[in-house]
């Protein structure tokens, strides 16, 4: 019987990262028995329950992601106190994964063959970009009036652009990027053109001129959109080559990126969701990449990943995601003074950001006084200041971080139970400062995000629930499953914190705004089809074994295997991403506004 | 060599942001611009030399240099923008707009949705702004040259918006297939009815850009009292405020709109203008 491994992938023994006793407890069983839990008490007691549970049985699995989600997050907080709890009293130095070592890689193919793969998923990238641009975009064709209650034109909430129809929305980025070109006034800045979106627009006018000879601004938004796509491609091929340790692995991380629903949906249109979908898998990548937090890199490394993160989070207000993430993921496993030069270097961007936008709403660029300048470049003295004594200092400032990040925590946790009330003004500032959107600032804010994640409704579950399955079909979702029995558990736990971060974002929104966002939650695509790739992996191994078993010819058994492969991924991603091309906005209008849930 | 590429890799952002400065003179978005260059592209091209070496990080810096050089050329080219709504006000009795919809009664579309079990609802959408002390807008719609209703209260579908002063909604009328499938195109006229004195410019009939519009021709004009006239420039006089897409004519239409319903579902199954 011929061997089942793929060619160019590295078995490595099980137990090869470790069973350090003092690893981080595995949150996903925990996060499932929370959630379970919480999820049979709310059924239980809540007289909304048999309303939902009634719509059908694909409810109840909805139903579950919710509570694991808070399950989840509970299960982390509770390691991240241990952590931070141990530093402080033991003065560790904030972590307690032994094995914090770097991964172990599969054997090097030749060069050649990452060129091959990326020169094949950017074919990819382009095709399905060049088919889904104009006409074809998905937010547009979505828009149009699918019913008797809809008051839009024939042709949609739509706003026309070099004779293309854009779904309306990208009026607003048009204005940014009018105001990034020079052309409009920066005091509007404000409301619907957010200023978290100025790294997006400001790329847009970076290639503006460049792109000039195929039409006005429509063009530049298409080419950002598909760069930022074929670099979301490309970061996921590598990350899933590695947690896979498979070539193959991180080929079908990156086809899964090139077909996704979420890229396909909005390439087409002048809004800053793929190049935030791009954004988030490229400060992932580099992160990992340049092993940011973890031993064998500094504070040049640290100091890299957290700035580019900050401006990155600037395309469409994702700094939430990006703190989340790492929170989830790296607290407990790298130094909490290097997780706090981090998350300053981050901030000091966004930060600035802002300060800048004030002084160029004022006017005149040149004329600008020494103590606006001194205003603007503070944080950059500070940051500078921080970083010489936390790293000039020793182990003892983890001591020091943890013992202050106790005491706030404690600080918080006593306000916003005795006076809430007071919570809301620093809270609605610290909103404002991220360059969240500003429009949502009346809408309850923070504490009623809160309030509603730990006591929640049936109904909010279900309209989670529903917002994973619009973001990701349920083929992904049976692939994922089966692949985080398929990668080493350091990795399931990266693609838990990368995709319960962007949860977490999505129910923060939905609550907000009282309306739903697979946009959001497709942020948490890097988690998801990484662990989908593995699943695919796994997918080959079964059929390749069983095919070999039975199938009189063995030699053909790795096509049969590839073609099962291949036919899962078209079902999983290319038919949900591409049926609107054939008439069928099923698995589009989902992703758009959840009508036929 | 090495050296050189490390220097480049340093202090490229120096020569862009001069380039910037010299580009935007004194204009506020100096300082945007500055702040991504330092703050995105820096930091992008130190990462990339880190990753694959001083060479990558040169080239990304050289690439950098150039895009951000590329604004010395001045603004790049303003947006191109059509108009996504426009209006036209009636001015007085002897006024009218007309929309005609080429029903694609002989394609395989059209055979495949009547074709279905459930019998699809058909009507005629019109979009019209009136004053609010008007309680109808009453306008006579006549299809094919045949008087067939007043819009008013009972015909309106979907409202829009409504301000102080006046209100802006879908009307809609049913028509029958037999109707619809006549050899001749769909020609729907609207005017103001003429047993009752308006003021001018108290009702509107929307319109906008026009993407796929059923005529190869014009599909909507306008009668201003003594001639009819399919220039979009004479139907809506606001659309000289927006631009054509490059290398064509502005094209506008009136939102009077065909449209298929679903009578199980109530959702739209086709529509054409």
């Amino acid at each position: 019987m011929a061997s089942s491994a793929l060619p160019g992938h590295t078995r490595v023994a099980r137990g090869a990262y470790g069973r350090a006793a003092s690893r981080p407890p595995f949150r996903l069983p925990a996060a499932i028995a929370v959630g379970a839990i919480l999820l049979a008490s709310v059924l239980a007691v809540s007289p909304e329950a048999e309303a939902v549970v009634s719509r059908g049985p694909g409810v109840w699995v909805g139903l579950l992601f919710f509570p694991v989600l808070v399950g989840y997050l509970l299960a982390t907080l509770a390691g991240v106190m241990h952590v931070i709890w141990l530093a402080a009293v033991t003065a560790r130095p904030g972590t307690v994964e032994a094995a914090a070592r770097p991964d172990e890689l599969p054997a090097p193919p030749h060069p050649a063959v990452h060129v091959v793969a990326a020169l094949c998923l950017a074919a990819l990238v382009a095709l399905e970009g060049a088919s889904h641009l104009g006409e074809n975009s998905g937010a547009w064709r979505t828009s149009r009036p699918v019913d008797e209650r809809d008051n839009a034109s024939a042709d949609g909430h739509v706003f026309f652009i070099d004779g293309q129809p854009v779904q309306e929305d990208s009026q607003f980025f048009i204005g940014g990027a009018g105001i990034l070109t020079g052309r409009l006034s920066p005091d509007l800045y404000s409301g619907w053109i957010r200023s978290g979106r100025g790294a997006y627009v400001f790329l847009v006018g970076l290639v503006a001129r460049v792109t000039a000879p195929f039409g006005t601004t429509y063009p530049a938004f298409v080419a950002v959109n598909l760069l930022a796509w074929l670099g979301a491609t490309l970061a996921l091929y590598d990350l899933g080559r590695v947690a896979c340790r498979s070539v193959w692995g991180g080929l079908l991380a990156g086809a899964l990126t090139a077909t996704g629903i979420g890229f396909t949906f909005t390439a087409g249109a002048a809004v800053a969701n793929v190049a935030g979908y791009g954004a988030v898998a490229v400060v992932f990548w580099l992160m990992w990449r340049l092993r940011a937090l973890l031993p064998g890199s500094g504070l040049r490394e640290d100091l890299i990943a957290g700035s580019v993160a900050g401006t990155l989070a600037l395309v469409n207000s994702l700094t939430p995601v990006f703190l989340l993430f790492v929170g989830m993921y790296y607290v407990g496993r790298a130094e909490l003074r290097r997780i706090l030069t981090w998350v300053s270097g981050l901030a000091v961007v966004v930060v600035i950001w802002g300060r800048l936008l004030d002084l160029a709403a004022r006017g005149d660029a040149v004329y600008v006084t020494v103590s606006e300048v001194a205003h603007v470049l503070a944080p950059v003295l500070a940051l500078a200041v921080l970083c010489a004594l936390i790293h000039r200092a020793g182990q003892w400032v983890n001591r020091v971080i943890a013992i202050v990040a106790l005491a706030s925590l404690g600080s918080l946790a006593s306000v916003s139970w005795l006076a809430p009330s007071a919570m809301q003004g620093p809270l609605d500032r610290l909103y404002t400062v991220a360059h969240l959107p500003e429009y949502l600032l009346d809408a309850g804010g923070a504490l009623g995000v809160f309030k509603v994640l730990f006591t929640p409704s049936p109904e909010a579950a279900w309209q989670f629930g529903a917002n994973v399955f619009a973001a990701f079909p349920a083929g992904i979702w049976a692939l994922a499953a089966l692949g985080a029995f398929g990668i080493p558990r350091r990795w399931v736990e990266w693609c838990a914190a990368a995709a319960v971060s962007s949860g977490l974002v999505t129910f923060g929104m939905n609550a907000l705004s009282a309306s739903n966002h697979p946009r959001l939650m497709y942020l948490a695509f890097p988690g998801v089809y990484i662990l989908a790739a593995g699943g695919l992996l796994i997918v080959y191994r079964l059929v390749a074994c069983t095919a070999g078993s039975l199938w009189p010819f063995g030699r053909f058994m790795p096509m049969v295997a590839g073609a099962v492969v291949v036919l899962c991924l078209v079902i999983a991603t290319s038919i949900p991403a591409n049926a609107g091309l054939m008439g069928n906005s099923w698995f589009d209008e989902q992703f758009h506004w959840l009508s036929q849930l | 060599m090495d050296r050189l590429l490390r220097a480049w890799i340093i202090g490229w952002p120096l020569l862009g942001l001069a380039t910037v400065a010299v580009a935007h003179g004194n204009r506020p978005v100096l300082w945007l611009t500055s702040f991504f260059t330092v703050a995105l592209l820096w930091p992008a091209t130190l990462a990339a030399a880190r990753l694959a070496g001083a060479g990558a990080g040169a080239a990304g810096g050289a690439v950098c240099c150039a895009l951000l050089a590329t604004h010395l050329m001045g603004l790049p080219p303003a947006p191109a923008i059509q108009p996504p709504q426009l209006e036209r006000r009636f001015q007085g009795q002897g006024d009218a707009v007309r929309h005609t919809i080429v029903v694609p009664t002989q394609s395989a579309e059209w055979r495949r949705l009547w074709a279905q079990e459930t019998r699809l609802e058909a009507y005629l959408y019109i979009r019209v702004a009136h004053q609010l002390d008007l309680a109808d807008p009453l306008l006579v719609v006549r299809v094919r040259g045949r008087e067939t209703s007043y819009l008013s209260a009972q015909t309106r579908a979907a409202g829009i918006g409504r301000s102080e002063t006046e209100r802006d909604d879908w009307h809609r009328l049913r028509i029958d297939r037999t109707a619809l499938e006549e050899a001749t195109p769909l020609v729907v006229e609207v005017a103001p009815p003429t047993d009752r004195a308006l003021g001018s410019g108290t009702i509107a009939v929307f319109g906008g850009y026009s993407l796929r519009a059923t005529p190869s021709h014009a599909a909507s004009a306008y009668f201003d009292g003594s001639r009819w006239t399919d220039d979009p420039a004479a139907i809506f006089p606001e659309l000289d405020q927006w631009q054509a897409p490059a290398g064509q004519t502005l094209r506008a239409r009136l939102f009077i709109e065909l449209r298929l319903v679903d009578p199980e579902t109530r959702r739209f199954v086709a529509l054409y203008y």
